[in-house]
């Protein structure tokens, strides 16, 4: 363990959902489930963020705003979509204002099941993105120190 | 069960504004205004008094019959009216407050005037809708 | 000659978990005029029904928002039940008061934390969400889920409650009841709290009645209007007074909602021993055919369903007016004169919930 782990923070975005995922993502930050025990803040600025929470399915209008967001923010990042409708569109696939989940614009690390989803399940899944961050952090690690020492790397490659 | 009474009556496009002022002499409350895609464009405009819900019945044949706006006489049916317009594409004259088609940022104008599938007698609708565009 | 900015406020705003765009015209720090514009959570579900048949679509009807989704499908089935002349079972009706009232209460409480961080007292808001988990709990027990809960159902209630769950329930919400009294006492009596709620926000009664206002903003500027007392469901067997406030203020309109939290709590420990024994639900032959609008009272007003059936599985039309959307034209009214630190405190006070207004 890293003394100087940083804490992930989570920036939350209600990309077009029934609110029911919205109030339990809420509800998690509330004394019952505190995900802040966790070492989490919720932030509302994407560039101090390293998970992105999304909740409902992705329109016309949410498009270009969670594209940006996710561009914002620094690398490595985790992208969580909560809910059905985030992970594929759910019941309101089928509108013609829709254009389905999150991953039909930003690629997506974990799925949270669930309509609504419940503050268990999220949790979970914030905890999954913490691992996996830690996971893609050292990967990002070991890549630039396979990529620093180039000239005596490149010597046995024909 | 003491619902209110509901009633229904048909009303020619002309006479609307006439109708809105009597209902407000007669002290009701705008409860609505909804626009349902039959075959033709069907307005309902529902007023309430305390032990009745009336429903004033409009229809106009096609999208393009622009109707007087009631909002000089009640003035929170802009938002129905606008609401109306960007779904539907009814225009109304006349509205105290106009979002030019910007009330509703739809992906596609108007994208409830397409005459609904199932009106047909046919049980089956298979017909895919034209909800998605390629992007 | 002050100097006129426009202030866009939204689509992501701290107070407000939810997109609503506000074009904010300040002129000195006053607000001239306000623009919405709304188109972020469109989905279009009416158009759904004619891909879902009418039992089908009671799902998409309890999924038009996710706080008050019980009242939508119990509102959707209603309105279709009417239409195909179907008297459902007694106990399935004191179990839908139940559970409307048990809506009422978690959205109401939602809502006062909400406030409480739209003012800046988060200890306040921290208290109300923990409190409502015991509301949460006994939506659980009764139904399996939390916040959209499926219990609605053409022809009655997806699932039946055990007698003696119903029987222990009145403890379990005597004890929030009780903890919730040091939580109002604070909305109530706080000198910070009435400072920033008092005078805020006026809507007169005439604008009130006029512009459409529904619900506990209607209510507390001095218009007895309770949609509850229209007998849907078991209403009509139960007494409900409607709770009005005169001051037609945010401050009134946060007693309004208090007051009907208790006022709630009385409804169910009325509700609870009275549950008659029965079946919950009904075989249902045949399919809509006609029109009908339903009434009922949402914890944010008076919401409308209308259903027209044309005799085939596939309904013509169903509309859903919400009580956020008849709640829009007050709004834009209030915020008219009013200084700029207090929009969020005065959009909040009309219990926006923008999912519904865009459906």
């Amino acid at each position: 363990m890293n003394l100087f782990r940083k804490s992930p923070w989570i920036i939350h975005y209600d990309g077009a959902s029934c609110n029911g995922c919205d109030i339990e993502v809420l509800a998690c930050l509330t004394p019952r489930y505190d995900v802040e025990r966790l070492g989490i803040i919720n932030t509302g600025n994407p560039k101090h963020a390293d998970i992105l929470l999304i909740t409902g399915y992705i329109n016309e209008q949410s498009q270009p705003v969670v594209r940006t967001i996710y561009e914002q923010m620094p690398d490595p990042k985790v992208v969580v979509a909560v809910g059905i409708c985030a992970s594929s569109g759910g019941i309101f696939r089928d509108c013609y204002n829709t254009k389905g989940g999150v991953d039909s614009t930003i690629p997506v690390d974990i799925y949270v099941p669930g309509c609504a989803a419940r503050p268990e399940s999220i949790m979970d899944g914030v905890v999954q993105a913490l691992d996996l961050l830690e996971r893609k952090r050292k990967e990002k690690k070991t890549r630039r120190r396979a990529i620093a020492p180039t000239p005596t790397s490149e010597v046995p490659t024909p | 069960m003491n619902a209110p009474a509901q009633t229904y009556s048909e009303i020619a496009p002309e006479r609307l504004l006439e109708a809105a002022n009597a209902q407000r002499a007669a002290g009701s409350r705008l409860v609505q205004i909804c626009c349902s895609r039959l075959q033709h464009f069907e307005l309902l405009y529902s007023f309430s008094r305390p032990h009745t819900i009336e429903h004033l019945r409009i229809c106009i044949p096609d999208s393009r019959v622009a109707l007087p706006s009631i909002s000089s006489i009640y003035g929170g049916s802009f938002a129905y009216e606008n609401e109306i317009h960007d779904l539907y594409g009814i225009t109304f004259t006349g509205m105290n407050v106009d979002y030019q088609g910007h009330f509703f940022r739809t992906a596609i104008p108007a994208p409830m005037a397409v005459p609904p599938v199932c009106a047909a007698p046919a049980p089956k609708p298979n017909k895919p809708q034209p909800q998605k565009e390629p992007t | 000659m002050a100097n006129r900015t426009v202030i866009p406020f939204g689509p992501q705003h701290p107070v407000l978990p939810e997109p609503i765009h506000l074009d904010l015209v300040i002129e000195d720090e006053h607000v001239v005029e306000a623009i919405p514009s709304f188109g972020f959570i469109h989905r279009g579900l009416e158009k759904l029904v004619e891909k879902k048949d009418f039992t089908e679509f009671t799902f998409i009807a309890e999924r038009i928002c996710g706080i008050c989704s019980y009242i939508h499908g119990m509102g959707y089935c209603q309105a279709v039940e009417t239409v195909m002349g179907l008297e459902i079972p007694e106990r399935a009706k004191w179990l839908r008061t139940m559970w409307s009232e048990l809506s009422r209460i978690h959205s109401h409480m939602m809502w006062l934390g909400l406030l409480a961080d739209a003012f800046g007292f988060e200890n306040l808001f921290m208290a109300c969400w923990r409190l409502r988990e015991g509301i949460l709990d006994v939506i659980e027990e009764t139904s399996g889920g939390r916040v959209i809960f499926g219990a609605a159902k053409v022809g009655g209630c997806r699932r039946d409650v055990p007698d003696d769950l119903l029987a222990r329930i009145p403890a379990q919400l005597n004890a929030v009841e009780d903890e919730l009294r040091a939580i109002t006492n604070v909305f109530r009596d706080d000198f910070s709290v009435r400072q920033r709620l008092c005078g805020v926000g006026l809507l007169s009664r005439n604008d009130a009645y006029d512009l459409g206002a529904v619900g506990p903003m209607l209510r507390a500027s001095g218009v007895a209007q309770d949609s509850r007392l229209d007998g849907y469901a078991a209403y009509d067997k139960i007494a409900v007074e409607p709770i009005v406030e005169e001051s037609g203020d945010c401050w009134g309109r946060t007693m309004v909602r208090i007051r009907e939290i208790y006022q709630s709590f009385d409804i169910l420990r009325h509700v609870l021993p009275n549950v008659p024994p029965g079946p919950v639900d009904m075989k249902i032959t045949g399919a809509p055919k006609g029109e009908f609008f339903a009434r009922l009272e949402q914890p944010r007003g008076e919401v409308i369903y209308y259903v027209k059936g044309n005799g085939t599985k596939f309904l013509d039309r169903f509309r859903v007016r919400t009580p956020t959307f008849a709640n829009i034209p007050p709004l834009l009214k209030m915020l008219q004169g009013c200084q700029l630190a207090d929009v969020p405190v005065i959009v909040l006070t009309i219990d926006p919930c923008i999912s519904c207004a865009e459906r």
